[in-house]
């Protein structure tokens, strides 16, 4: 009935005495697939850490990648830089570790340095005065030519003036005035001719001059533009030789640093100029506010790093806790501006792919499975072989606005999936690229065998619990009551379950109980307590069902006795908690054809397992009391005040039990409660919740009053299984309470009963008192009477029905239809 | 402080509010990029001094009598050949030109809450500009006009409005540059004025550098500490400079590295007249010329 465990075997007083070393409890099997996966290098192995939630498979797997991490080599850095030639996609370069980040330092001092030395080279009177003779020189010829005709038209009295499109020439008169035709008419014609020629020949002179001045511009702006190149390389050539100096010994930063020397050289107005503006902004800036932001050319040259591992030792493990697609794969973000949302390379932002590359990442399956596309995006990243940083907009061609393509970053990775088992079976089965990228499965246990050796692991996990978590430390016998209740919730007295959190969730509560007694160390007692409170808290619903029985909404008979009336069990899960509780099966038989009907199936309430059960009895009774003739009767079995779905068939002896009653005719007795499944044998056999079905049906019988003549049957396979409360041990041990094993329907129905069985003896006929005896003289009643009703109807049908010779006479044709 | 000094500062505020009473800013457009920089500059000084702005757009006189000559040809820009001048033709394109910038300026002048009015008027150009200035507190005009080659000097029109324009006068460069208010400070009276002009400019910014000139250094940081106490009382930061002889190209160069929005620069007897002259001709920022 319990299985208490001897605290003698265990070598300490309290869990102090126990070193560090957090203990992964009778998970090998786990452990070596595992060390498996991780070792080996190859394409698609990747694993699933599969099995029930809480029995440590994060822990386990991170354990194990950290202290394998620990001794691999640091991956690369990398960053993303500005792309000169197709500034949409961005570069990736690939840095020693730590190097990025010295890298990106080194270019943003590079940028201010330009800046200053670019501003002061521009700005200086050197440069000045060479762009000025460069200008002088260039424009002097024509300048010169522009003056020498004005001068030369004002020794005319002819003056140079500006149209609204170009210019012309106006004859002036004394005053500076331009002539009026009245005074040009009143000139003598050869005056008149003069003005006219020489007006003429300032035109063309001046048409000259102009048609000239697109190639002067032209001019101007290449000799300008190879002055300001000579200059600008001039400039930065120790800058940057310093610079290709530091990275001599990486080739694509030596190629990016090139990029950036030429790209200087091409743009060096970015260093020199102010912003420019159209009038409105000259409004504030006359104010001297609005001063121009100078980012533009900054983020030019910047390093975007987007791995640093500069303070990484060993490969990364990284657990990606909210696995969305972008923050698998990184994303590139945006910021408005006037409106409008732009982007650049140093917007890329990183995600936990980049993060783990070189490394190990651990995200837990059901929650990857649970965001949208990230599964997609994780398998293509693996199949590649590359991160490829795509917004979903372009994954999926939802978007067509020009984004950035950040060029590829190549990726090796473990990826360490956690999940459920029906997780791993379902993309195994669904998904092909499953199995093909993720081929080593681990698969932990929820149990573990119960020992001395399991028992001290158990051990050692409490004490290395109670200093992570700065609980009190747990003596012996507080630490054997933990490994019974790991009994208990294993269901089974030869395993401990290897339910980490549930473990730990006692352990905490344990050491809140032991402070409120004021215990130094966590005792027997806390953790008893912590156990019962936990039920206490739960059993809200649990008590509701009792005080229906209690109170007789819910017909449960404790006592006397029923014919066809069998009290069941069921176990009812809420979360974490579940709990049993009897209900009353009845059965009915009648005259039929063979047909045993579950009232539960007919509407839909049973499930397919308990429709299976019952199926099987209609088997059994077939079997043992109508091999060689028909069995004449209809059975109907249903769970008495069941509003809700039935499942499981641990109810299907019961429903044998109150068939072999009705049959028989022979009552059963109210104070027993039965459990357990039925082959069609009459084989009892094995069923989960044993113990919270006894305690359930405990529960009831004590709340009436405990007779002593009432009990379980269960069946004999799940003795193994009883870790029952302290209550209902002390109550069997003092005989109030019975727990009766049986292997058999006979045996059950005998102690049910009251009455033998009854064996077949040579002739397979049973003694007329026994059980079976009664039970075949019942079905021998109903074949008779089917017999006698199905002669009876053929009289009746051949007294109707024409006899041959007549259609021979009418020479009819026989029909069938 | 007593009750003489608290009112002898009473005084000079009000002095100086009463003497620098911007009410009415004129500015001279014409056609090209540079009236629409004088423009907008011209429109920051109103919503500061909350001023009224009124543009004047001179159709120029000389223009309608050339057109009536008989032989009278145009040489246009990126155009090849002479084209007949015509009174029609230069008629519409004045208008079409005045009527643009009739719309900038109100455009302008309402979103800046600048109350503004806009004026045609024919006739020759540098009389009528004079004559307008006499009706307003500040006359803003381009440095320069149209040019064929761009050179930074002085248009005639500018020298003239400088020589002769009896208010105070912006000139605008054709580009516009950010950054703090400059003053050039020479111990005159029209630079004490010059101070209070600049500082109330430099409110909004904060950032005010004055150049203190003087013929020697012993007078320059004399004229320095008078600076310094004109500045005081009105609670503006700035940063003091002292340059002493007669060196323009000392002077500019100064002025140049300010990076500068504007140069606050009165024309006195005590700068010596090529300084004066280099700065207007040279000087990489906007000018105002204070009287």
């Amino acid at each position: 009935m319990y299985r208490s465990f001897d605290v003698e075997s265990l070598p300490f007083t309290t869990t102090a005495e126990l070193e560090d070393g957090l203990e992964i409890i009778g998970q090998q099997r786990a452990i070596d697939a595992i060390r498996f996966g991780i070792g080996i290098r190859h394409h698609g192995y990747n694993l699933f850490a599969l099995g029930p939630n809480g029995v440590g498979r994060r822990t386990t797997a991170n354990r194990f990648l950290t202290e394998r991490a620990v001794n691999e080599p640091v991956p690369d850095d990398w960053c993303y830089v500005y792309n000169f030639e197709h500034p949409h996609k961005p570069r990736a370069h690939r840095l020693p570790p730590g190097r990025a980040i010295v890298f990106r330092d080194d270019m943003k001092k590079l940028a201010e340095e330009l800046f200053s030395v670019l501003q002061a080279t521009f700005t200086g009177e050197e440069y000045q005065l060479q762009k000025r003779a460069l200008e002088e020189e260039l424009r002097g010829t024509h300048t010169e030519a522009l003056d020498k005709l004005r001068e030369d038209a004002q020794t005319r009295g002819i003056a140079l003036m500006q149209t609204p499109g170009g210019f012309a020439f106006a004859p002036l008169k004394e005053g500076g005035e331009v002539i009026t035709p009245d005074e040009f008419m009143r000139l003598d014609q050869e005056a008149q001719k003069k003005i006219e020629n020489e007006v003429g020949e300032l035109q063309e002179a001046l048409q000259r001059i102009m048609q000239q001045i697109p190639n002067l511009h032209r001019e101007m702006q290449s000799k300008l533009k190879e002055l300001n190149e000579r200059v600008v390389e001039f400039t930065i050539t120790p800058l940057m030789d310093e610079l290709r100096q530091k990275y001599i010994d990486l080739e694509s930063i030596i190629g990016y640093l090139d990029a950036v020397r030429k790209d200087v050289i091409e743009n060096f107005e970015l260093f020199t100029h102010d912003e420019e503006g159209d009038g409105r902004q000259f409004i504030g800036a006359i104010m001297g506010m609005a001063t121009p932001d100078r980012k533009a050319p900054m983020t030019r040259y910047e390093v975007n790093v987007v791995v640093d591992n500069s303070q990484v030792h060993g490969a990364p493990v990284i657990f990606l806790d909210q696995p969305r697609y972008q923050n698998l794969v990184g994303r590139v973000e945006h910021v408005a501006q006037m409106g409008a949302l732009v982007t650049d390379f140093s917007l890329i932002k990183p995600g936990a792919l980049h993060q783990a590359n070189g490394g190990y990442l651990l995200i837990d399956a059901l929650k990857l499975l649970s965001e949208p596309f990230a599964w997609e995006g994780l398998k293509r990243a693996i199949r590649e072989g590359e991160i490829s940083i795509e917004s979903l907009g372009q994954v999926y061609s939802m978007v067509s606005t020009v984004s950035l393509e950040p060029e590829p970053i190549p990726l090796s990775v473990k990826v360490v999936l956690i999940g459920e088992r029906f997780l791993y079976y379902l993309l195994s089965s669904n998904d092909p690229e499953f199995n093909e990228l993720f081929k080593v499965s681990a698969d932990f246990e929820d149990e573990v065998g119960r020992s001395v050796e399991s028992a001290q692991a158990y051990a050692r996990v409490i004490a290395e619990v109670a200093r992570a978590e700065k609980l009190r430390h747990f003596d012996r016998h507080a630490v054997g009551r933990i490994i019974e209740h790991g009994s208990r919730l294993a269901d089974d007295t030869e395993k401990l379950s290897t339910h980490m959190q549930s473990m730990t969730d006692v352990l905490r509560e344990a050491d809140y109980w032991a402070g409120e007694m004021g215990h130094d160390s966590v005792m027997r007692d806390d953790v008893q307590k912590a156990i019962d409170m936990q039920t206490i808290r739960a059993s809200r619903v649990h008590k509701r069902i009792l005080e229906g029985i209690l109170r007789d909404q819910v017909l449960v008979e404790t006592q006397g006795e029923v014919v066809g009336q069998v009290n069941g069990l069921s176990v009812y899960s809420l979360g974490n908690y579940s709990f049993g509780s009897p209900s009353r099966i009845t059965a009915r038989v009648r005259l039929g054809n063979g047909k045993v009907i579950d009232i539960e199936r007919e509407v839909n309430m049973g499930g397919p397992i308990h429709s299976k059960g019952v199926l099987i009895l209609a088997g059994f009774l077939g079997e043992r009391y109508a091999a060689d003739r028909p069995l004449s009767l209809t059975a109907t079995l249903v769970f008495e005040q069941s509003y809700g779905g039935i499942e499981g068939d641990s109810a299907s002896s019961a429903e044998l039990y109150a068939l072999l009653s009705a049959l028989s005719g022979l009552p059963v007795k109210q104070s027993l409660a039965v459990t357990g499944s039925v082959d069609q044998r009459g084989q009892v056999q094995a069923i989960g919740g044993v113990n919270e079905k006894i305690e359930g049906y405990f529960d009831v019988c004590r709340s009436r009053g405990l007779t002593g003549n009432q009990g379980v049957l269960i069946p004999a396979s799940n003795v193994i299984n009883l870790m029952l409360r302290q209550d209902v041990v002390d109550a069997v041990r003092d005989g109030n309470f019975h727990i009766y094993p049986v292997k058999t329907i006979d045996e059950g129905i005998a102690l049910l009963t009251g009455v033998s069985a009854g064996e077949a003896d040579e002739s397979a006929a049973f003694a007329p008192d026994s059980v079976n005896g009664r039970v075949v003289a019942r079905l021998m009643h109903f074949t008779e009477k089917q017999r006698q009703f199905g002669e009876g109807q053929r009289r009746e049908d051949d007294s109707e029905r024409p006899r041959p010779n007549d259609s021979e006479t009418t020479g009819d044709k026989p029909t069938t239809e | 402080m007593n009750l003489s000094e608290a009112e002898q500062q009473a005084d000079l505020v009000e002095a100086t509010e009463a003497s620098w009473s911007i009410r009415r800013i004129l500015v001279a457009l014409d056609a090209s990029t540079n009236s629409r920089v004088a423009l907008a500059a011209a429109i920051g000084l109103a919503e500061t001094f909350k001023s009224e702005i009124e543009g004047l757009f001179i159709e120029d006189i000389n223009l309608f009598r050339l057109a009536e000559l008989p032989f009278s040809r145009e040489v246009r820009f990126a155009e090849v050949g002479l084209q007949q001048l015509e009174q029609e033709s230069i008629q519409r394109r004045l208008r079409a030109r005045a009527a643009i910038l009739k719309r900038e300026l109100t455009d302008m002048a309402a979103e800046h809450d600048v109350p503004s009015s806009f004026r045609v008027i024919r006739g020759p150009v540098s009389q009528e500009l004079l004559a307008a200035a006499l009706e307003s507190d500040l006359l803003a005009l381009g440095r320069i006009g149209q040019t064929i080659l761009r050179r930074s000097h002085l248009g005639s029109t500018a020298r003239m409005v400088v020589e002769r324009a009896s208010s105070v006068v912006l000139l605008t460069t054709p580009e516009m540059v950010v950054g703090p208010i400059i003053a050039l400070y020479d111990g005159s009276p029209t630079a004490n004025r010059l101070l209070h002009l600049a500082a109330t400019l430099a409110e909004r910014s904060g950032d005010l550098r004055v150049l203190v000139w003087a013929a020697t250094d012993d007078e320059a940081f004399e004229r320095r500490q008078q600076a310094v106490e004109i500045l005081t009382p009105l609670r503006v930061q700035a940063q003091f400079q002292h340059l002493s002889g007669d060196n323009p190209l000392l002077v500019l160069e100064w002025v140049n590295r300010q990076k500068g929005s504007l140069l606050v620069l009165g024309r006195s007897d005590d700068l010596p007249p090529d300084i004066f002259q280099t700065l207007l001709d040279e000087a990489g920022q906007h000018i105002l010329v204070i009287r």
